[in-house]
């Protein structure tokens, strides 16, 4: 019962790691943003092995594979409603000899397999690139990065508060479980409404516990000028430096590439009535390797960037 | 008080709009969510996102200083804890209950905080994606609404039996706006009907999760509630004053 | 300067006063100890000074509090923040950040200080409370000690000119204690600080100060210089259920007993100085020696006992110890050296990784905390973290049902009357005063009528009326056949009630015997008299003396 009481974030020393976290954010959102504006295979398929070196680097193979094996499960949901309700492909794998009011007679379609099996690619290329924020992004980093991003301060706050207090409340919760277990209570035995009620006596006096201590955590801020003036200096800020700043610009930067090849007709693909052919074509290929070769700048930089903090 | 129910009352017709878009025939008109890059997904996700950051800028103004926040951040972290244990259970959890609670108790705004800081936190642990922002926002409309509860003046047996009926309403209907994000992004076409098969995928996690809310405001609803309330008398004092006059005044005050 | 004219201030919904008629003026450089019973208003009275009443608290205020001119009604405490500082009890409560210098930043940046002015100053108050090491390290994994000196340093850097410290030490260990205090009396000595030192336990911090004022019931009933204050107000600080140092009480005895010593010795150093006379030439001192049995038949037996959190880091390295019945038994040892590792598994809270533990015969792995907590009774340290029940009554009745007893109505009854709870049955626990919840507390353990007890650091916090109830019972509950044991840092309190002493370091015991044989002599682990007493050895003078009244036995042949 005491599982995922620690961060997703792994404390590793990588180059991805040690990327700054606007690199990071602004890199995630470009993949999922792309991954969701193109519906091509192909550019599907190049999204995703992009993922790919940077997980690698990242040392993140085992939590990724993890992570995977549970989208494979979405995925099938994903291919199944597809099949199940698009009729419109023209390779009928299987048809059904009953009709269903208004959607007519149901039918299996290559097409509609193929359309949901390019939308699972999807999901797996946005859900792979968010393992590059959430195991090599500290979350007081996180919170550091939302101030900077001037997110509303008294919001950023209480989270980060959060996150200070979360493993003293963990501990709460523990010392609590063990004061009630030594009252006759067995907390992980009985059926689902014994464990509630059992749950509800260690919420309470935690819930409890921790009113107090918000009242105890208000009095210190207030006892240090919190809210003294609208605006404060923002002095814990983390500060970018120009490799920094560079960093975060390459990271985005195939997104407007992306949405202007979008924009010519690059990365379309019509899935009915029938498949399109796959090959993109001479200009196509090369839209697709320009931006991969994008996409993977922000790894040579950020490995130049920490040879040049070394020397 | 006016002014946060007209901004919220907004986002909450706007999303409607939004929301009701794929299902009325716009065939071959800009706004067709089924052709365009612009497409509807993208629509819903950038308004889900906006509309969070309007919630937040309300706090802002909402709350006036550190007894505020630091009342959120613990109703939040407690929340976010209570999530992970249940996080194998099929969206049967704690948490949506515990949402409703504070909004109940402490208003909309520390109820959407709570549910702000319950999926941020509890995404640390479980991996945060586009759903934080899907999840922010549909957990947020729970904590707002179960504030607007208050103004229903309930008391005893109806107080529960409200806010059961309340959670149960809330179990679907949390499925019914969490699952756009998984439609839009990876469903086509958007018709009602791939929308209800989208539904019945998840219909085992929305039923439980409305079970859940129901067994767990039934359960201990009411400790709960007693124990915020509690708690709200002594925080949120209201006879401050002066002892004014004489010295002697005080004193007979002090020995009588 | 803080001058404060006739105070008095009621909490929101309570009629009697937390401060009543309150006149004092605090110099500009002053160390002022305020101490007194719990209840006694010294928190309170230091919450005035900052204005978090009535700003933050509400309730009804009369009178004037002016810190450097400044009446504390009019300005809140945002205000105050740049003229009084103030650290609180709780490390853990009044850190919001992730780090250290952030921390210290955030009142600066509260203020809205520039960049270069915040950077100036984190220096300077790195440097001041000494902690520039720690300054990139992330908060939870500072000690105790070490978060209370963070919080100590973000305070200062605001610059007040004067530091409020409500009790900074209760929550610390002896170490941690020390430190903070070494600290505090650096800013006042070197920096000439005002400080308000709200503390009850004298004999950490008495020998230290400038200046005594005792509170009870809200009003000043002692002020002045501290060895005046012991000396001439005794009986009066006893009254009101302060805390004396047992130097004190043992020259208040022999006062009493009509040897003429006069003053108040407040450290080891000037006791040995004023006693040194008394006992010269007196000689022939009767052995000391312990009229108290020996154990019964053991009740809790551990054989080669190992325990790791995390592999490999073992807690506990083959403990083998027996607890017979009727022995009163303290667990003792630095912090993290395995004392509360070691009495949870007389419960079965941990089970051991290898090893046996055996409770009145049962091997704890085969039986349930459930079965184990009929033979063994656990207070914890928090006794708010007893209490979860709607009414008193409840919260007994809870214990009873779990732990299988039928006849839970007539058992509520009668642990109640015992602990004297029987007219707050029908109380909410929570808001309990201190005491009222200790004995809560308690009342929840021993309404099974456990043959042992186990008490993890129970005087923690406890004042010295508190303290002195809680020890009567546990010694009438010991005299009824039954096993106490006690995890404690608190030395005096061994030293006055307990037998036996395990001494604990690295998870291995250090020492295991008879209290004297452990606490005399020893260095960290002595109490204040037998370090007197360790100067008089060529006097010839017994090394075994603990506590005032053994001292003064050796008087009386």
């Amino acid at each position: 019962m005491s599982s995922g009481t620690s961060y997703r974030y792994q404390d590793r020393d990588t180059v991805v790691h040690r990327l700054n976290p606007f690199a990071k954010l602004a890199w995630v959102a470009a993949v999922m943003l792309l991954a969701v504006i193109f519906d091509h295979p192909l550019y599907l398929i190049m999204l995703f092995l992009s993922t790919l070196p940077v997980i690698a680097l990242a040392r993140a193979w085992r939590e990724w594979a993890s992570l995977m094996r549970f989208m494979l499960w979405m995925s099938l949901a994903i291919v199944l409603i597809n099949a199940l309700v698009i009729y419109q492909g023209s390779h009928v794998l299987l048809e059904f000899t009953f009709e269903i009011p208004t959607l007519g007679q149901p039918k299996i379609t290559l097409e509609a397999i193929a359309f949901g099996l390019g939308m699972a690619l999807r999901l797996v290329t946005i859900v792979s690139a968010f393992v590059a924020l959430n195991f090599t992004v500290h979350p007081d980093d996180m919170m550091q990065a939302m101030l900077k991003l001037r997110l509303p301060y008294k919001s950023v706050l209480a989270t980060s508060m959060s996150l200070r207090f979360f493993p003293a409340l963990v501990d709460d919760r523990e010392r609590i479980s063990d004061v009630q277990r030594t009252r006759g209570m067995e907390l992980d035995r009985g059926g689902l409404l014994q464990r509630a009620r059992n749950g509800g006596a260690v919420l309470v006096p935690l819930l409890s516990n921790s009113l107090d201590r918000a009242v105890q955590i208000a009095e210190a801020m207030e006892a240090r000028a919190f809210g003294a003036y609208k605006r404060r200096t923002a002095f814990s800020e983390i500060t970018l430096s120009g490799w920094d700043r560079l960093l975060a610009v390459a990271g985005l930067l195939p997104l407007p590439v992306g949405i202007y090849l979008r924009c010519l007709g690059y990365g379309k693909y019509r899935y009915y009535p029938s498949l399109q052919r796959l090959d993109p074509g001479m200009a196509g290929w090369l839209a697709l390797a320009v931006l991969a070769a994008l996409l993977l700048a922000i790894l040579p930089l950020a490995w130049f960037r920490k040879r040049w903090q070394l020397d | 008080m006016g002014r946060k129910y007209y901004f919220i009352i907004l986002i909450i017709l706007l999303g409607l709009g939004i929301y009701i878009a794929p299902f009325i025939s716009l065939k071959g008109s800009i706004l067709d969510p089924n052709t365009g890059f612009l497409s509807w997904g993208l629509i819903t996700t950038a308004f889900v996102c906006l509309s969070v950051l309007g919630f937040y800028l309300e706090f802002e103004r909402a709350a006036t200083g550190a007894k505020e926040i630091a009342l959120v951040a613990m109703l939040g972290t407690i929340s976010a804890l209570s999530r992970l244990p249940f996080a194998s259970l099929m969206n049967f959890q704690p948490c949506t209950f515990f949402i409703i609670c504070a909004g109940y108790v402490f208003g909309p705004m520390a109820g959407f905080m709570t549910a702000s800081l319950t999926a941020l936190v509890s995404n640390m642990f479980l991996g945060q994606g586009p759903w934080t922002a899907y999840q922010i926002f549909t957990w947020g409309l729970v904590g707002i609404t179960a504030g607007w509860l208050r103004g229903l003046r309930l008391t005893g047996r109806r107080e529960i039996i409200v806010l059961a009926v309340f959670g149960f309403i809330w179990g679907w209907l949390y499925g019914v706006i969490i699952n756009l994000w998984f439609w839009a992004f990876f469903v086509q076409p958007l018709t009602w009907v791939t929308y209800l098969l989208t539904l019945l995928n998840a219909v085992i996690w929305d039923g439980s999760h409305a079970v859940a809310n129901v067994l767990f405001v039934s359960v201990f609803g009411s400790r709960v509630i007693r124990t915020l309330e509690r708690f709200q008398k002594r925080f949120y004092w209201k006879n401050a004053g002066m002892i004014t006059g004489a010295a002697a005044t005080v004193r007979s005050i002090g020995s009588g | 300067m803080i001058s404060i004219e006739n105070l008095s201030f009621y909490y929101a919904d309570e009629k009697r006063p937390a401060l009543n008629g309150i006149d004092l003026e605090i110099g500009d450089g002053e160390f002022v100890l305020v101490t007194g019973a719990s209840g006694s208003g010294k928190s309170s009275l230091a919450r005035c000074l900052n204005g978090l009443i009535p700003h933050f608290y509400g309730g009804r205020l009369g009178g004037r509090v002016t810190v450097d001119g400044l009446d504390v009604s009019l300005h809140a405490p945002k205000e105050m923040a740049t003229r009084v500082g103030m650290v609180f009890q709780d490390p853990e409560n009044q850190l919001v950040t992730a780090d250290v210098e952030r921390e210290i930043a955030f009142g600066m940046e509260n203020l809205a200080l520039p960049r270069q002015e915040i950077a100036k100053r984190l220096e300077e108050a790195l440097d001041t409370v000494g902690i520039a090491a720690l300054r990139k390290r992330q908060l939870h994994t500072l000690s105790g000690g070490e978060k209370q000196k963070v919080a100590i340093a973000s305070v200062l850097a605001l610059k007040p000119e004067v530091l409020v410290l409500d009790e900074p030490t209760s929550e610390l260990d002896p170490q941690g204690a020390e430190e903070v205090l070494a600290t505090v009396q650096r800013l006042n000595d070197e920096l000439g600080m005002t400080v308000v030192l709200v503390e009850h336990r004298l004999e950490r911090v008495v020998h230290l100060v400038d200046r005594l004022i005792v509170l009870s019931a809200g009003r000043v009933i002692a002020d002045g210089r501290p060895g005046q204050v012991l000396e001439r107000q005794y009986d009066r600080l006893c009254r009101a259920g302060v805390g004396i140092p047992p130097l004190i009480r043992l020259v208040h005895g022999l006062q009493e007993r009509g040897v003429p010593v006069t003053g108040a010795p407040l450290t080891v150093k000037e006791g040995r100085r004023l006693l040194e006379r008394v006992y010269t030439g007196i000689g022939g001192f009767p052995a000391v020696g312990d009229a108290r049995g020996g154990a019964g038949d053991p009740v809790i037996e551990t054989e080669n006992l190992w325990y790791a959190y995390k592999h490999p880091y073992a807690a506990l390295k083959g403990i083998d110890l027996s607890i017979g019945r009727g022995e009163f038994v303290a667990v003792m040892g630095r912090n993290a050296a395995g004392k509360t590792t070691l009495v949870k598994h007389f419960i079965g809270l941990l089970k051991p990784s290898r090893g046996r533990v055996r409770v009145n015969g049962l091997d704890i792995v085969k039986t349930t905390v459930a079965e184990l907590a009929r033979h063994v009774g656990y207070v914890f340290q928090d006794p708010n973290d007893h209490l979860f029940a709607e009414t008193v009554e409840e919260e007994v009745a809870t214990t009873l049902r779990g732990l299988g007893f039928s006849d839970v109505h007539r058992r509520v009854g009668e642990v109640l009357e015992q602990f004297d709870l029987t007219p707050y049955a029908r109380q909410y626990p929570r808001f309990l005063s201190g005491g009222q919840k200790q004995r809560v507390a308690l009342a929840t353990v021993l309404a099974a009528r456990p043959q042992v007890l186990i008490l993890d650091e129970p005087t923690r916090g406890m004042d010295q009326q508190l303290k002195d109830y809680l020890m009567r019972f546990l010694c009438e509950y010991r005299d009824g056949g039954n096993t106490v044991i006690i995890v404690t840092h608190d030395v005096e309190m061994v030293a006055e009630y307990a037998q036996r002493v395990i001494l604990l370091g690295e998870g291995k015991i250090v020492v295991d015997g008879d209290r004297r044989q452990v606490l005399s002599r020893a260095l960290l682990f002595s109490p204040q008299i037998n370090r007197v007493f360790q100067g008089f050895a060529r006097l010839g003078v017994p090394q075994e003396i603990l506590t005032p009244e053994e001292a003064l036995q050796l008087l009386r042949h």
